[in-house]
C-alpha cells in the first residue's frame, strides 16, 4: 500500500507582482476566487521584483490559504566573485535549448525537461556558475560574437546577466515548495514559467488563467524602455523600424517564456474572446483555451443601488489604481473640456497612490496646470460601495484592460459608464451577443487618450435623463444576467475538480505551437 | 629576499651536488638544501614572469617550486631558459589564435545617402491607416521615434485608433512620452519662477511660453486643453514681452494669437515684430496669413511676392501659396 502524500494546498497560486502585496485588479480577483471557493485550500506563492518595490500585505487572508511564500526575482544570493570552471556541457545543453527556442515552431518538452533540470544543479548550471564559471563566460562571448549586432559588448553582458538571473530564483522555488495537487498562475512571464518548471519537474497539473495579456504588456514597456540603449546607424537608408538587438532579445525572452507556459498549461483561460484569440495567437494550442468571465457579488451591490438618491449627481468617478495604465491624465483633460459645457461637474479619482508615486505627481500637478484644483479630487482608497452611489457616470480611461470588474461594480450600482475601447470594455458596455446587445448600451464608448470625446460622451450621458436611465437598466439587466459571481465561482470550481482529477504524469510531449 | 633569491638558490643548489657527489650519507642534508634551493630559486623565477602568468600567486609558485624540486639543476637551468626567457619573448604571429573573418563584398555603388529621411509622415499615415499586417502597421509607429513631434502626432493619433492592442499601446506610449517631457520642463520652470528676482524673470516667462506653444504647435493637445495652453502660453509671453520685448518673441507671440483665432492682434504684433527688428520676409508670410483669413487677397499676392521662402513653413501655408502662384 502507498504511502499517503501530504499537500500544503490543493491549488498553488502562482502570483507575479499582484496578491496579496498590491491592491485591486488581479489582486481583487484572486481573493474573491479564495473566498468564493472555501472548500479548497490554496497556497499563495508570491513572485516580486525587489523587496523595497512592496509594502505590506493588502490583503487578509481568507482562512483557506494554507500557505504562503514571497519571492523577489532581484534578491538573488551575493555569492563571493572567484572564478571556477564550470560545467560546459551543461552549457552545451542551454545552448541547444536556446537553438530550440529560435525555431519558434518547435519546442520538444524533452529539451525543455533537461534544460530546466541543469538549471541551479550542482552538476548542471549553478547559479555562481553561471555568475563566475569560464563556461558561461565562454558560452555569452562566443553568442554575442556569433549573434549580437550591436557594437556594446558590455551592454549584452549585463542584459544577459539581468535576463537570465531570475530563473535560478525560480529554480530554487520550485525545489523547495511543498507539495500541492495543482498548479495556477494568474499570468504567463516569470509565475507563468515557473508553472511550467514545476509541471516539467513534478508532473503536477498546471491551470494558467490570463487577465491582461502578459507578453502584449511587456512588449511595449520594452519598446519605450530608456534603460535599453539602442544604437542606430543614422545614415542608414532603411525605415527606422526596427529596435535594437537588446531590446529586441527582451521581447523574444518575454514571448519565449510565454510559450514554454502555454506550452504545459492546461486549461489556458482568458476572462474574454479577443484576449483568447490573442492567446492562439501567441502560441496557446486552440483546444487548450476556454473562456472564463469575471462576475460580481450582485447583492452586495443591490443595497448600495437601493441608496442611490433621484436624479443625477454632476460626478465623474475612475476608480482604480493611479497608474499609467489607467491613463487618468486623459481623464483629468476631459474634466478640463467637459468643465466647459458642464461648470458644477466634479472629477472624482478613487484608488490607491501607491503604486507608481512619480505619476500620481505628475497627475496631481497636471490638475493644478490646467486649473482644476477643487474640481477634480484625488479620494485615496475607498470603500467603492461608499463612493458609487454618490456617482453619475463611472469613466475608465485605460489604455489597457481585460475584462473591468469595475465596470460591473458600476453596472451593478445602477451606474452607467463611459469607457475607452480596450479589452472586453466594448462587449461590457454594448453587449457581446445578440441577445445581450438586445438589453442596450449601458454607457458610451471612446477611443483611448481621447478627453474630447470622453467629455463629450460623459456630458451627452449626463444631460440626457432619458438616455442616462436606458443606460442604467442596460447596465443593471445586463450584471445581472452575465457577471454573477456565483456563475464564476461554478466554472472555477468545476475546471478545480476536473484538473484535480486529471492524471498528473507530465504530458509526453507538446509543442510550443 | 627577492634580490637574495637566485643567489641563495643557486648557493644552495651547488652545495646540494656537492654533498651528492662526495658526501652521499649526507643525503638528508642535500635534500634540505635542494628544498630550499627549490624555494629560492622558484621565487626569482616567479618574479621574471610576465604579469599575466603570475596570478594565482599560490599556484603558479607552487608549479615553479615542483618542476624546481623534481628536476634538480637541469630544472633550474631549463626552467629559466626553456618558461621564464619563453614567456617574455613576443610570440609568433602563428602561435594566435586566429579567426578568419570574410570580408563581406563591396557594393558595386556607394549606398545612397539621404540628406532627411525617404520615408514621409504621409506614407507612415498611410501604412497605419490601410496596411493589412499589424506588423507592418507596428513598424510604421516604430519609425517615428526619429521624427520630430510635429510630424509624428498625426501618425500617432491615427494609430491610437487601431484595431490591434499593440499598435495603439505604442502610440499612446511614444505620444505620452513627447507630452511628458515637455510637461516636466514646464512643472520645474514654473517652480523655480517663483524663486527668480523680478529683473531676470522675463528670459524664464519667455521660455515658459515657448515650451507650452510646443504642446499646441505639435497638436499634443486638443480641444479645450489646447485652448488652455495656448492661453497660458500667451500669459506668459505677454509678461515676458512687457518687462524685455524682442522680435523673436514678439513673432512668436503673434503666431500664438493666429493660433487662438485672434487675427487683428496677431497683425498688430506682427508690426510690432517688425518694429524690432525682425526681417520683412521672416514676417512676409504670416502677414499673408493674416490677410488670407480677411480675406484681402490682393494683399496675400504682395506678401507672398516679398516672401523668399519656399513653402517650408508648414503645409497649410504652402498649400495657400502653391494655389495662389498657380
Amino acid at each position: 500500500m502507498s504511502k499517503k502524500e501530504t499537500y500544503v494546498a490543493d491549488i498553488a497560486l502562482l502570483l507575479e507582482g499582484t496578491y496579496p502585496y498590491v491592491r485591486g485588479g488581479v489582486s481583487s480577483w484572486v481573493h474573491q476566487i479564495i473566498s468564493g471557493l472555501p472548500e479548497l485550500k490554496f497556497a499563495v506563492i508570491f513572485i516580486g521584483g525587489e523587496p523595497e518595490m512592496y509594502d505590506k500585505a493588502q490583503y487578509q487572508f481568507p482562512p483557506n490559504v494554507t500557505h504562503f511564500e514571497t519571492h523577489f526575482l532581484l534578491d538573488s544570493k551575493r555569492y563571493p566573485t572567484k572564478s571556477r570552471r564550470g560545467n560546459k556541457k551543461a552549457f552545451d545543453e542551454i545552448g541547444e535549448l536556446h537553438e530550440q527556442m529560435r525555431d519558434q515552431n518547435a519546442m520538444p518538452v524533452e529539451t525543455m525537461m533537461r534544460a530546466f533540470k541543469q538549471l541551479g544543479a550542482k552538476n548542471g548550471v549553478s547559479h555562481e556558475d553561471f555568475l563566475y564559471s569560464e563556461a558561461s563566460w565562454d558560452y555569452i562571448t562566443e553568442q554575442y560574437r556569433s549573434r549580437c549586432t550591436e557594437p556594446s559588448f558590455v551592454d549584452y553582458f549585463w542584459a544577459i546577466r539581468t535576463m537570465h538571473a531570475p530563473l535560478f530564483v525560480l529554480t530554487e522555488i520550485a525545489k523547495t515548495l511543498p507539495k500541492v495537487k495543482a498548479l495556477h498562475a494568474i499570468s504567463t512571464g516569470y509565475a507563468g514559467l515557473l508553472g511550467a518548471m514545476l509541471r516539467l519537474q513534478r508532473g503536477t497539473p498546471f491551470i494558467l488563467t490570463e487577465h491582461g495579456i502578459y507578453t502584449k504588456e511587456r512588449k511595449i514597456d520594452l519598446a519605450q524602455a530608456t534603460w535599453i540603449r539602442d544604437y542606430n546607424d543614422d545614415v542608414s537608408n532603411t525605415l527606422h523600424d526596427e529596435m535594437g538587438y537588446i531590446r529586441g532579445l527582451w521581447i523574444k525572452f518575454f514571448e519565449q517564456i510565454g510559450r514554454m507556459a502555454y506550452a504545459q498549461a492546461a486549461p489556458i483561460v482568458s476572462l474574454y474572446e479577443g484576449n483568447r484569440l490573442r492567446q492562439i495567437a501567441d502560441g496557446a494550442p486552440a483546444e487548450k483555451t476556454k473562456v472564463i468571465t469575471n462576475g460580481i457579488n450582485l447583492p452586495r451591490y443591490e443595497k448600495v443601488l437601493q441608496v442611490r438618491k433621484e436624479g443625477i449627481p454632476p460626478v465623474l468617478g475612475l476608480v482604480g489604481r493611479v497608474v499609467p495604465i489607467k491613463d487618468i491624465k486623459t481623464f483629468i483633460r476631459a474634466m478640463r473640456a467637459l468643465l466647459d459645457k458642464l461648470p458644477e461637474a466634479e472629477g472624482w479619482i478613487v484608488g490607491p497612490e501607491d503604486e507608481d508615486e512619480d505619476y500620481v505627481e505628475e497627475c496631481k500637478e497636471l490638475v493644478r496646470s490646467l486649473g482644476l484644483e477643487g474640481k477634480v479630487k484625488f479620494l485615496g482608497f475607498q470603500n467603492v460601495a461608499d463612493i458609487l452611489p454618490q456617482l453619475g457616470l463611472m469613466v475608465l480611461t485605460s489604455i489597457s484592460e481585460a475584462l473591468p470588474l469595475v465596470l460591473l461594480e458600476a453596472f451593478a450600482s445602477g451606474l452607467p459608464c463611459v469607457a475607452t475601447d480596450v479589452g472586453s470594455c466594448r462587449e461590457l458596455i454594448e453587449g457581446s451577443g445578440e441577445d445581450d446587445r438586445a438589453l442596450g448600451a449601458a454607457g458610451r464608448v471612446v477611443a483611448i487618450a481621447d478627453p474630447e470625446a470622453t467629455a463629450d460622451a460623459a456630458y451627452a450621458l449626463l444631460s440626457d435623463g432619458a438616455e442616462w436611465r436606458a443606460a442604467q437598466q442596460a447596465g443593471l439587466q445586463r450584471v445581472k444576467r452575465y457577471y454573477d459571481d456565483q456563475m464564476m465561482f461554478a466554472a472555477y470550481r468545476q475546471l478545480y475538480v476536473d484538473t484535480l482529477q486529471t492524471d498528473s504524469a507530465p504530458e509526453a510531449a507538446s509543442g510550443g505551437r | 629576499m627577492r634580490p637574495l633569491a637566485p643567489w641563495l638558490g643557486i648557493g644552495a643548489e651547488a652545495l646540494t651536488l656537492l654533498l651528492v657527489l662526495f658526501a652521499p650519507t649526507f643525503w638528508w642534508l642535500a635534500l634540505l638544501l635542494h628544498s630550499i634551493a627549490s624555494y629560492a630559486l622558484a621565487v626569482a623565477f616567479w618574479h621574471q614572469l610576465p604579469r599575466r602568468y603570475k596570478l594565482p600567486v599560490t599556484r603558479s609558485l607552487w608549479f615553479l617550486i615542483a618542476l624546481l624540486w623534481m628536476l634538480p639543476v637541469v630544472g633550474a637551468l631549463g626552467l629559466y631558459a626553456g618558461l621564464v626567457a619563453g614567456l617574455r619573448s613576443p610570440r609568433s604571429r602563428l602561435e594566435r589564435s586566429i579567426r578568419t573573418i570574410t570580408l563581406a563584398e563591396l557594393p558595386f555603388s556607394p549606398p545612397v545617402i539621404y540628406a532627411s529621411p525617404p520615408y514621409s509622415q504621409g506614407a507612415l499615415r498611410q501604412i497605419v491607416r490601410y496596411a493589412e499586417r499589424p506588423l507592418k502597421r507596428l513598424k510604421a509607429v516604430m519609425a517615428t521615434r526619429y521624427m520630430s513631434a510635429h510630424e509624428a502626432v498625426p501618425v500617432w493619433s491615427l494609430a491610437l485608433r487601431d484595431r490591434v492592442d499593440d499598435v495603439r499601446l505604442l502610440a499612446y506610449a511614444m505620444m505620452d512620452s513627447a507630452e511628458k517631457k515637455l510637461n516636466e520642463r514646464i512643472t520645474e520652470l514654473t517652480e523655480d519662477l517663483q524663486e527668480v528676482p523680478a529683473r531676470q524673470r522675463a528670459p524664464y516667462l519667455k521660455t515658459l511660453a515657448a515650451l507650452c506653444w510646443e504642446l499646441v504647435y505639435h497638436n499634443l493637445v486638443q480641444g479645450a486643453v489646447r485652448a488652455h495652453w495656448l492661453h497660458t502660453a500667451r500669459r506668459y509671453m505677454s509678461q515676458g514681452l512687457e518687462l524685455a520685448p524682442d522680435g523673436s518673441s514678439q513673432l512668436l507671440y503673434a503666431r500664438m494669437l493666429l493660433a487662438a483665432d485672434e487675427v487683428m492682434a496677431a497683425e498688430a504684433a506682427l508690426y510690432e515684430a517688425g518694429e524690432l527688428g525682425v526681417a520683412n520676409d521672416v514676417l512676409a508670410p504670416f502677414f499673408a496669413e493674416v490677410a488670407f483669413r480677411q480675406r484681402r487677397f490682393n494683399a496675400v499676392r504682395e506678401y507672398l511676392a516679398e516672401s523668399q521662402r519656399s513653402g517650408e513653413l508648414g503645409r497649410d501655408f504652402a498649400q495657400v501659396k502653391a494655389w495662389w502662384k498657380r
